[in-house]
C-alpha cells in the first residue's frame, strides 16, 4: 500500500515513515507543508496520505484544508489527519465532505503503532478511522439533542462508538473482551434503534458516523 | 486596622466632647457634628475601601486636631488668642502633610510652597484674634494663602494627573467653596467673636477640601487597583500558558514515550503471562493521557489562540455534557477581551452543569462599535450568588479587570443569567 507523510516536524516525518515502511507501507514522498503535500500526491497517487494538521505558514489547520484540496483532486486517496490537539470542530469540517477514506487522530494515537497502522488501512480501504475522543463528543451531543438514543443500551452505545471510530466487529469483541456474535447482535440492534438498514461491512461503519453526524447539527 | 479604630475613635469622641461640653455655641452643633462624624467616616472609607494607610492616618490625625480646635473654641472665656494660634500652627501643619501626601508629587517645591502658606494662615489667624487693628492685615493674609495653597494645589493636581477640567472638578469645586466660605467667614468675623468665626472658616476649610481631595485619592487607587489587577490577570494567564506548554510538550511526550516503548514491550511479550498486566498498564497510561489532555484544553484552549473566540467557543460547547447553542458571532477580538469572554462562558457552562440542573444553555454574543455583550441563561433552578463561591467572583474580576461588568441574576420562571460586557474598539 503507497502512501505520502506530510508534517512540518523532520522527527515526525522520520518516525512514521519508520514504522509505516517496518509495517510494509510503502512510503512514496514525507514532505513538510501544503504544496509539496499536493505535488506528491498528484505525483505518486497514492492509497492513503497521512496528513499533520499543523504546517506552516501560519500553524493552524494547513492540513486540513490541504486535505479538502486533495479529496476534491484526488477523491480516491484516504486522508488520515494527525493533530497535536484534540478539535472536535475540525474533525467534523472533515466528515462534512463524507465520513469515507478520511480520518482524524490524535498524534499521541501514534505511539500505538498498531493502532495507527489499523487506522491508515481503514481510511485507505474506504472505511473511516476517528479519534474516540471525537466519537465520544459526537455521542455525547448526539445523546442530548435526541433522548430516542437513551433506548440504546449501554453496551450498545459502547458498540455504536467503537463503529464510529471505525474499528471492525472482531476489533470491537477484542476491546470489549466478547464474541463476536455478541457483536454482531449488538450491531444488528443498534441499526434497527438508530432506523438504518444494514448493508455491506463497510458502509454501515460510515453510515454510523453519519448517523451520529446528523444529529449534531 | 489601628488607625481605623483611631479615626472611629476620634468621631466618637468628637460627638462625646459636644454632649458634654454645652458650652459650644448652638449653630456651631451641626458643622461640629458634620465634621466629626465625616473625619470617621472618610478615615473608614480610607482604609477599607482605597486600602491608603496613609492618608487615613492623615484623617485621624485631622481629627484630633479638630477636637484641640473644639475644646480651645468653646472653652468659656478662655484666652483665645493662644488657643487660636497653637490650633492653627496644627491645622496648617497637618494641611502641610494632607496636601504633601495627596498625591504625593506635592512633595518637594510644591509642598513647600504650600507649607509656608499654611504657616502664613497661622500667623494670619493669631493677628485676626489679637488687637483689633491688626485683623484687616490678618483676613488679607489668610485669604492671600488660602487663595495660593488652592491654587497651587489644583494646578499640580491637573498637571501629576493629566487631570481635564471635568475630572479635577471634585477638587476645583470645593477648593472653591470653600476660599469663597473662608473669606467672608473672615470679614464677617472681624467684629464678632473670635473664636466662633474661627471656627466656621476652619469648618469649611476642614470639611469640605479633603473630601474633594478623597475623590481624587479614591479615583487614582481605583485606577491603579484596575491597572494592577489588569496585570495580575496578564501575568495569570501567561503562566497559564507557560504551564500548558510544559504540561503539553513535557509531561505528555513522555507519557507518549512511555506508551510507545510499552507497545513495543507488549508485542514482544505477547502470548505470555505479563501481556494481561501490560495491557492494564497500557490502559493506565491511555487513561492519564487523556485525563492531561483535558487538563491542558481547561486551562489552555488552543482553539482560542489559532482561531479567536466563536472558533473557541463552538469547540467548547462540544465538550460540555448539555445541549448548549450558541448564537451570534463576537468576530475578531483583542486577545484580552478575547479570553475574558472565553473564561465568563466555559466557567458558565461549567456551573450550569454542576449545579443548575438544567437541561439546556444558549449563548448569545452580540457585537457593537463599543464592545462584546455575551448572555449565557440556562434552564435550571437558578440561585447562583457570586457573593458566595469564588468561581463567579474570579469572573467578575476577569471582566472588571478588562473594563467591562458581570451580571448575574435569576431569570423567571426558573433558571440564571449570567451577562458580562466586555468593551473593546473594532
Amino acid at each position: 500500500m503507497h502512501v505520502v507523510i506530510a508534517d512540518d516536524s523532520a522527527l515526525m516525518r522520520h518516525g512514521l515513515s519508520l514504522i509505516l515502511s517496518e509495517a510494509g507501507f510503502t512510503v512514496d514522498a514525507a514532505v513538510a507543508n501544503a504544496d509539496d503535500l499536493h505535488t506528491a500526491v498528484r505525483a505518486h497517487r497514492p492509497d492513503a496520505a497521512v496528513i499533520d494538521v499543523r504546517m506552516p505558514p501560519t500553524h493552524t489547520d494547513e492540513g486540513l484544508r490541504a486535505a479538502r484540496g486533495i479529496r476534491a483532486e484526488c477523491p480516491e486517496v484516504g486522508l488520515l489527519l494527525l493533530s497535536q490537539y484534540l478539535r472536535v470542530g475540525q474533525a467534523i469540517e472533515l466528515l462534512d465532505g463524507g465520513a469515507a477514506r478520511v480520518g482524524y487522530l490524535l498524534k499521541d494515537r501514534v505511539a500505538h503503532t498498531s493502532e495507527l497502522v489499523a487506522a491508515l488501512e481503514r481510511v485507505a480501504g474506504g472505511g473511516t478511522a476517528l479519534d474516540p475522543e471525537v466519537v465520544a463528543a459526537l455521542l455525547r451531543r448526539r445523546c442530548l439533542a435526541d433522548p430516542g438514543l437513551g433506548t440504546l443500551t449501554p453496551q450498545e452505545r459502547r458498540v455504536l462508538g467503537l463503529m464510529a471510530e471505525g474499528l471492525s466487529n472482531s476489533a470491537i469483541a477484542t476491546t470489549l473482551v466478547v464474541t463476536i456474535r455478541t457483536v454482531d447482535k449488538h450491531v444488528s440492534a443498534i441499526f434497527a434503534k438508530l432506523g438504518l438498514h444494514p448493508g455491506d461491512h463497510h458502509h454501515r461503519r460510515v453510515r454510523a458516523v453519519l448517523a451520529l453526524l446528523g444529529a449534531s447539527r | 486596622m489601628i488607625l481605623s479604630v483611631a479615626t472611629v475613635t476620634t468621631g466618637l469622641l468628637t460627638v462625646a466632647a459636644m454632649a458634654s461640653r454645652p458650652v459650644v455655641p448652638a449653630e456651631a452643633t451641626v458643622p461640629v457634628l458634620a465634621v466629626g462624624l465625616s473625619f470617621a467616616a472618610i478615615g473608614l472609607i480610607c482604609r477599607i475601601q482605597l486600602g491608603v494607610g496613609g492618608a487615613s492616618l492623615l484623617i485621624g490625625v485631622l481629627g484630633v486636631g479638630w477636637l484641640v480646635l473644639l475644646a480651645s473654641a468653646s472653652a468659656a472665656g478662655s484666652p483665645a488668642f493662644g488657643g487660636a494660634v497653637v490650633t492653627n500652627v496644627v491645622v496648617a501643619a497637618l494641611g502641610h502633610l494632607l496636601l504633601g501626601q495627596v498625591p504625593s508629587r506635592l512633595s518637594g517645591a510644591a509642598g513647600r510652597k504650600v507649607a509656608t502658606a499654611g504657616y502664613a494662615t497661622a500667623v494670619a489667624a493669631g493677628l485676626l484674634t489679637g488687637p483689633p487693628a491688626a485683623r484687616p492685615v490678618g483676613a488679607a493674609l489668610v485669604a492671600l494663602a488660602v487663595a495660593g495653597v488652592f491654587a497651587v494645589v489644583v494646578l499640580r493636581i491637573r498637571e501629576s494627573e493629566r487631570a481635564t477640567a471635568r475630572t479635577a472638578l471634585p477638587v476645583l469645586l470645593p477648593a472653591g467653596v470653600a476660599l469663597v466660605a473662608c473669606l467672608s467667614a473672615t470679614l464677617a468675623g472681624l467684629d464678632g467673636d473670635p473664636p466662633t468665626w474661627l471656627m466656621h472658616s476652619l469648618f469649611w476649610f476642614l470639611a469640605v477640601t479633603p473630601v474633594g481631595f478623597l475623590i481624587v485619592v479614591a479615583r487614582r487607587a481605583l485606577a491603579q487597583t484596575r491597572a494592577s489587577r489588569a496585570r495580575v490577570l496578564h501575568a495569570a494567564d501567561a503562566e497559564r500558558r507557560r504551564i500548558e506548554r510544559d504540561l503539553h510538550d513535557g509531561v505528555q511526550q513522555h507519557l507518549v514515550s512511555a506508551a510507545v516503548l510499552l507497545d513495543l514491550l507488549a508485542r514482544r511479550l505477547d502470548g505470555t503471562e505479563a501481556s494481561g498486566t501490560l495491557q492494564k498498564v497500557a490502559a493506565t497510561l491511555t487513561g492519564a493521557r487523556d485525563e492531561l489532555r483535558h487538563i491542558c484544553r481547561r486551562i489552555n484552549p488552543n482553539a482560542l489562540a489559532d482561531d479567536g473566540l466563536d472558533a473557541a467557543l463552538a469547540e467548547l460547547v462540544w465538550h460540555i455534557p448539555l445541549r448548549v447553542t450558541v448564537s451570534g458571532r463576537a468576530g475578531p477580538l483583542p486577545s484580552e477581551a478575547a479570553s475574558a469572554a472565553y473564561y465568563v462562558t466555559a466557567e458558565a457552562l461549567t456551573n450550569t452543569v454542576k449545579h443548575a440542573g438544567a437541561t439546556a444553555a444558549h449563548v448569545e454574543l452580540a457585537r457593537d462599535a463599543t464592545g462584546l455583550r455575551i448572555v449565557i441563561t440556562d434552564d435550571g433552578r437558578g440561585g447562583a450568588d457570586p457573593a458566595r463561591g469564588t468561581g463567579l467572583r474570579g469572573l467578575t474580576d476577569r471582566v472588571e479587570a478588562a473594563g467591562g461588568r458581570l451580571d448575574v441574576r435569576d431569570r423567571r420562571p426558573g433558571g440564571t443569567v449570567v451577562a458580562a460586557r466586555i468593551p473593546c474598539t473594532s
